[in-house]
C-alpha cells in the first residue's frame, strides 16, 4: 500500500507526520537490531535482558500510538480517553483512598466521557473549566455529602490531584486534534500531538542514557537516586536539538520551538520527579505492571501528563489567540 | 452446550470486562495444579467467585465447583438454577434447613469423592478488604477425608474496593495470587484446629509476598 491511499484512510497521517513515523520505526528497527545482536555475542547479561524487555514494549505502544491517534479523530478521543481512564483508576488504585470515597471516585469515572467529549466537539469553555472548576465543587460536595468526615481532606486532595494529573492532561491531547486548521501549517493537528509525544519520551531517553554513561552529581537524592545534573543537562540539550529539528511538524516558528523544547524538558522531568516522590512515600518502585520493562502506565506518562498541559497551552497562546 | 455458554460467558464477556473495566490482574492459567483440588480463599466481594472462575483453564470450568450458602444462593428458585447453571456451584444448607439427611460437611465431601473440586472460602462470609477472619474448619476436614486432594491457598487483594459488600462495582484494581502448598501427609494427619491454623497461614502467607 502506497502514502497516498493510506492517507485517504487517515485523517491525521498528513506527509510530514508520515516520514516522521517511518523515522521512528527505522530507528526502532536499528535499535532493536542491536540489542539482539548484542544479546547474541555477550550472552543474555541482566541489562540487556531488561533493555529488550523494554524495547519490546516501545514496539506494543508506537503500533498502538500509532494505530489510534492518526486514523480517525473519534478513535483517537476514545482511545484516549481510555488510557485516562486507566492511568486514573491505577493512580487512585495505589493511593490509599477510604472505602467511603468510592461514590466520589465514581463521579470522577463517569466524568472521563464527558471530559473528552467536550475536547471532541471543540467545545472550549467547558473542556477548560470542567475538572477544575465544576468537578472541583461537584467531588468535594459528593464527599461531604457521604458524611464520613475522619480522613476526608486527604481524600479531596487526592481525587481531584488524581483527575487533574490523569482526565485533564490528557484530554488536552484529544483536544489537539480539535484546533482549527492553520493556513500553511502542513502536518496538521497529528503533527502537533506526534511532536510532544516523541520530545517527552526522548527527553526521558535522553535523560536515562546520559546519566548511565556521564551521571555523577544527584540533583534530587531524597527523590530519585538515578536523577543526576550529567542526565539532566545532556538531556536538555538533545531534546532541544531534537525538538528543533523537527519543527516542521508545528504551527510555530523555530525560536518558539526552541523555547517550548526547554520548558518541556523541565517539565517533563519535574512529571517524572513527581510521580518517583509519590512512590517513594507510598514505599513502592512502580505504579502497575501493565506495560513489561516499562511498569505501570503512570511510570510510563508521567512526564506526559506535566508536559501535555504546558505544550497545549504555550501553543495556544502562540499560535491559535 | 453449556461448555460452549461457559466459554462465552468467561471468556469473552466477563474476564474482558473484569480485565479492562474492573482493572482485575489475571494468573496465568499454569498457576492452577493439574488434578483434583480444593481451593481456599480469603472473600471481600462477589467478584471473588466470577475472578477466579475466569481464570481457570476452560477445560477445567465443568469440574471445578464453588460451594456456595444455600440459605443465601438458593433463596429462591431462579436465583439457584442461574448459581447452578452459569457458576456451577454446589449449596452447603448451613442453617440446617430443609429436614436435610446429610450434615454439611458430607454433602461436600461427597461431591468431593465424586472426583470434583472445590473453591471454598472458609471465612464463611465476605469480610473487610484484605483482613482475614479465622476460618471455618471445614476445609481442613475434607482434606483429611480425601487424602489424594492438592490444597490451593489463594489470598486475593482489592476486590473488596472494588466492589465490598452491598455495593456496586467500581473500578479499582484487583489482584488474584495463586499460591503452591506444601501440605503433606504429616501436616494432614494433624489434628483439625491445627490444619485449620496451617491452612490459614498459608493463605495469608501470600498476603505478604
Amino acid at each position: 500500500m502506497n502514502l497516498e491511499t493510506l492517507q485517504s484512510y487517515a485523517e491525521y497521517l498528513t506527509t510530514p507526520v508520515a516520514q516522521v513515523m517511518g523515522g521512528i520505526f527505522a530507528v526502532l528497527i536499528v535499535v532493536t537490531a542491536a540489542f539482539y545482536l548484542a544479546r547474541a555475542i555477550k550472552g543474555p547479561t541482566k541489562l540487556i535482558k531488561e533493555l529488550i524487555e523494554r524495547t519490546l514494549s516501545w514496539w506494543m505502544i508506537l503500533t498502538g500510538f500509532t494505530v489510534t491517534i492518526f486514523f480517525s479523530k473519534m478513535f483517537a478521543t476514545i482511545a484516549l480517553a481510555f488510557l485516562a481512564f486507566v492511568a486514573f483508576r491505577e493512580l487512585t488504585s495505589r493511593l490509599n483512598l477510604r472505602m467511603s470515597d468510592r461514590r466520589t471516585l465514581l463521579w470522577c469515572y463517569l466524568a472521563i466521557p464527558f471530559q473528552f467529549f467536550a475536547a471532541y466537539i471543540e467545545w472550549y469553555g467547558m473542556f477548560i473549566i470542567f475538572i477544575p472548576v465544576i468537578m472541583f465543587v461537584g467531588l468535594a460536595m459528593r464527599s461531604v455529602a457521604h458524611g464520613d468526615v475522619k480522613g476526608i481532606t486527604a481524600s479531596l486532595g487526592i481525587i481531584h490531584w488524581s483527575a487533574m494529573l490523569t482526565i485533564f492532561s490528557l484530554s488536552h491531547l484529544a483536544y489537539m486534534l480539535s484546533l482549527p486548521e492553520k493556513a500553511g501549517y502542513a502536518a496538521g493537528n497529528g503533527g502537533m500531538i506526534l511532536w510532544l509525544v516523541l520530545i517527552t519520551e526522548c527527553n526521558d531517553i535522553f535523560q536515562f542514557t546520559w546519566g548511565k554513561l556521564f551521571g555523577k552529581h544527584k540533583i534530587l537524592p531524597s527523590v530519585s537516586p538515578n536523577k543526576t545534573v550529567e542526565g539532566f543537562v545532556g538531556g536538555l540539550i538533545s531534546t532541544v536539538a531534537l525538538g528543533y529539528s523537527l519543527s516542521f511538524l508545528l504551527p510555530i516558528d523555530s525560536t518558539k520551538t526552541m523555547i517550548l523544547s526547554i520548558l518541556l524538558a523541565f517539565s517533563g522531568f519535574m512529571g517524572d520527579v513527581t510521580i518517583s516522590a509519590i512512590k517513594r512515600d507510598l514505599g513502592i518502585k512502580d505504579m502497575g505492571s501493565t506495560i513489561p520493562g516499562h511498569g505501570g502506565i503512570m511510570d510510563r506518562i508521567d512526564s506526559l501528563a506535566f508536559n501535555a498541559l504546558i505544550c497545549f497551552h504555550l501553543i495556544r497562546y502562540w499560535s491559535y489567540l | 452446550m453449556r461448555i460452549f455458554a461457559r466459554f462465552v460467558l468467561y471468556r469473552l464477556i466477563l474476564r474482558p470486562f473484569l480485565s479492562l473495566i474492573i482493572g482485575v490482574k489475571f494468573p496465568k492459567a499454569s498457576a492452577f495444579p493439574e488434578g483434583q483440588f480444593i481451593l481456599v480463599s480469603n472473600h471481600n466481594s462477589h467478584l471473588d467467585t466470577v475472578s477466579l472462575l475466569c481464570s481457570l483453564p476452560v477445560k477445567r470450568l465443568g469440574d471445578v465447583h464453588p460451594a456456595a450458602a444455600a440459605d443465601y444462593f438458593a433463596r429462591n428458585k431462579v436465583m439457584a438454577t442461574l448459581c447452578e447453571f452459569f457458576l456451577n456451584t454446589v449449596f452447603v444448607r448451613r442453617k440446617g434447613e430443609g429436614g436435610q439427611v446429610l450434615k454439611p460437611l458430607d454433602e461436600l465431601d461427597m461431591h468431593v469423592k465424586s472426583g470434583k473440586s472445590l473453591i471454598l472460602f472458609p471465612e464463611g462470609t465476605r469480610g473487610l478488604p484484605e483482613q482475614i477472619v479465622d476460618f471455618k474448619c471445614g476445609a481442613a476436614v475434607l482434606l483429611q477425608r480425601n487424602p489424594h486432594v492438592k490444597l490451593v491457598p489463594v489470598f486475593m487483594i482489592g476486590m473488596g474496593k472494588a466492589m465490598p459488600k452491598g455495593g456496586l462495582p467500581i473500578p479499582s484494581e484487583c489482584e488474584i495470587r495463586i499460591g503452591t502448598s506444601s501440605i503433606d501427609d504429616s501436616v494432614r494427619s494433624r489434628p483439625v484446629m491445627e490444619l485449620t491454623a496451617f491452612i490459614q497461614d498459608e493463605v495469608l502467607r501470600l498476603k505478604e509476598v
